[in-house]
């Protein structure tokens, strides 16, 4: 399968142009965001000096990479930098308003993102990715070739600081959710409800099947539903 | 039986080998499991996920952590009533301490477990309830096994659930519990799939989650449960759960679960609790045996039989 070499920042015409499935690398500069990036964009409109229009790639990273004695950046857990993208459906309640406030063009997390995002990313043409393998190939990873800055890392540490790393065809990442409505994960989803429906046949259990005792946040308990 | 003194020394290096080993190494069984399901998968997307970890695997037998997330360090102790630990046994739970902050320290395990309401970090994995550390005596053996895991947070976070039923949901309804549990958690690969479902069934909450936890920790790919019925069900499910077509990291395939495990506990004729836990696709586990004469030996199946 082709994969698509692009060169951040990315233009509208890049992401929609791309379709779920489609194999990409990403070369240039990008940043990192986790809780506290959100957290502090979303509540108090507060991000670190980036001109995002130039950096629009953002990866849902804790980085491994910590300050050495000499003040150079050092890794932690391998010889080599590396980027380990962590899972990133639990920025969906900052994620939809945050891709137009800083006009982001594409997001890498390991997995997927919900309903909300999927919108704002039609409506304001932007991307989620998802790695192919959530480990960097750790150990011989080549992709991170320069630390050039990391945001808050004295007051937040290294796994909350926003690093922005200069990369070099890091991928191949599958676009999961595109710029028109569609969801990777979702189709794959539909697919296998219609076949756990079998399985629920071939052990017996009804379709209608309701517990006798009900969890306090549930409201239907008839089949799966997520 | 003759008495076995571990010292202090002993009990530190086997605690901080078998950590580093479990954060490095893979176990053989898992090796195993993903490279058949390489083979088994078809497109390029649906291997992707195992070629890379099979070159995670090389790296870590150099040395490099297997995957950045080594989650929370977990130790199984069992030991006969033969073995005496210098300056008492509840010297073990300090050795445990000890191995971790030094294991992270060298950079083997990632500094990030936190408080969980102030999210203060100690940056050593180190601090109430961390290790967790669980011992059992064990009178028919005259040995001590010291069992590391380091328990991911993907399959940890998103991949463990609880539920309790009453009797009349009987089997049928443990069966929805447990289907559910795996449709929810493997999308999108949230629990990095394909990992080790472990069940747990019966029992307090209490036991029910920790008998899920040692399903999936410390039974090697391939175990059956000695009870012919929870052995079949652990093969039907397995294949029921491959036929879905989550695939690794729930890009599609065929590869949806490496193993299934159960335990059961004698439960109140009232209800049943249910548990659900996942081990990711990186199985983090490695043991240390030291025997009446003196040798530790390394490996990766625990010899975890007590019922």
């Amino acid at each position: 399968m082709e994969i698509k070499r692009l060169r951040i920042p990315l233009s509208e015409n890049d992401v929609r142009t791309l379709r779920i499935g489609d194999l990409v690398t990403f070369s240039g500069l990008l940043f990192t965001g986790t809780e506290v990036f959100h957290k502090r964009a979303f509540e108090q409109n507060v991000t670190p000096p980036i001109d995002f229009k130039k950096m629009n790639v953002m990866a849902h990273a804790p980085l491994s990479i910590k300050r050495g004695a000499s003040g150079e950046w050092e890794p932690m857990q391998w010889d080599k930098f590396a980027i380990m993208v962590t899972a990133g459906s639990r920025f969906e309640p900052y994620l939809p308003r945050l891709i137009q406030q800083l006009g982001l063009r594409a997001v890498v997390s390991k997995g997927s993102m919900g309903e909300q995002t999927k919108k704002a990313m039609a409506q304001f043409g932007c991307v989620h990715l998802t790695e192919n393998s959530r480990l960097d190939k750790p150990g011989t990873a080549d992709t991170v070739k320069r630390v050039v800055e990391a945001y808050g890392y004295d007051e937040v540490g290294p796994f909350e600081a926003t690093w922005v790393l200069e990369i070099e065809d890091w991928g191949p990442l599958v676009v999961d959710i595109d710029a028109h409505g569609n969801n990777l994960f979702d189709q794959i989803e539909q697919i296998a409800i219609e076949r756990l429906n079998k399985t629920y046949a071939h052990f017996n259990i009804p379709l209608d099947f309701r517990y006798s005792m009900a969890l306090p946040d549930s409201k239907e308990e008839s089949y799966y539903s997520r | 039986m003759s008495e076995m003194l571990v010292t202090k020394d002993t009990l530190n290096e086997m605690m901080y080998k078998a950590t580093t080993r479990a954060a490095c190494i893979i176990p053989r069984d898992c090796r195993q499991a993903i490279e058949n399901g390489e083979r088994r998968e078809e497109t390029e997307v649906s291997k992707g996920p195992l070629s890379f970890f099979l070159e995670a695997c090389d790296a870590g037998e150099r040395g490099r952590t297997l995957c950045p997330d080594t989650g929370w360090q977990i130790f199984w102790i069992k030991m006969g009533e033969n073995v005496r630990i210098e300056n008492g046994v509840s010297n073990i739970q300090e050795a445990a301490k000890q191995a971790v902050a030094r294991a992270t320290g060298e950079g083997y395990l990632r500094p990030h477990l936190v408080h969980p309401l102030t999210m203060k970090n100690p940056l050593n994995n180190v601090g109430v309830h961390a290790p967790a550390v669980y011992i059992q005596f064990d009178p028919a053996i005259d040995y001590m096994e010291i069992v590391s895991v380091c328990k991911g947070g993907g399959g940890e976070l998103f991949g463990g659930v609880q539920r309790n039923l009453a009797e009349a949901d009987g089997k049928k309804g443990i069966i929805k519990f447990v289907l559910d549990c795996f449709m929810h958690t493997s999308y999108s690969g949230k629990t990095c799939p394909p990992g080790v479902i472990g069940i747990g069934i019966g029992g307090t909450t209490a036991t029910s989650a920790q008998l899920a936890l040692e399903a999936a920790c410390l039974r090697t790919i391939g175990n059956r449960h000695p009870d012919k019925d929870i052995a079949e069900l652990e093969d039907e499910l397995l294949t029921e759960f491959n036929k879905l077509g989550i695939g690794p990291m729930g890009m599609g395939g065929k590869t949806s679960a490496l193993d299934v495990h159960i335990e059961y506990a004698l439960t109140h004729f009232a209800g049943i609790s249910v548990s659900f836990n996942t081990f990711c696709c990186v199985i983090r586990r490695a043991t240390a045996r030291l025997d009446l004469s003196g040798h530790i030996e390394y490996g990766d199946a625990p010899s975890w039989n007590y019922r």
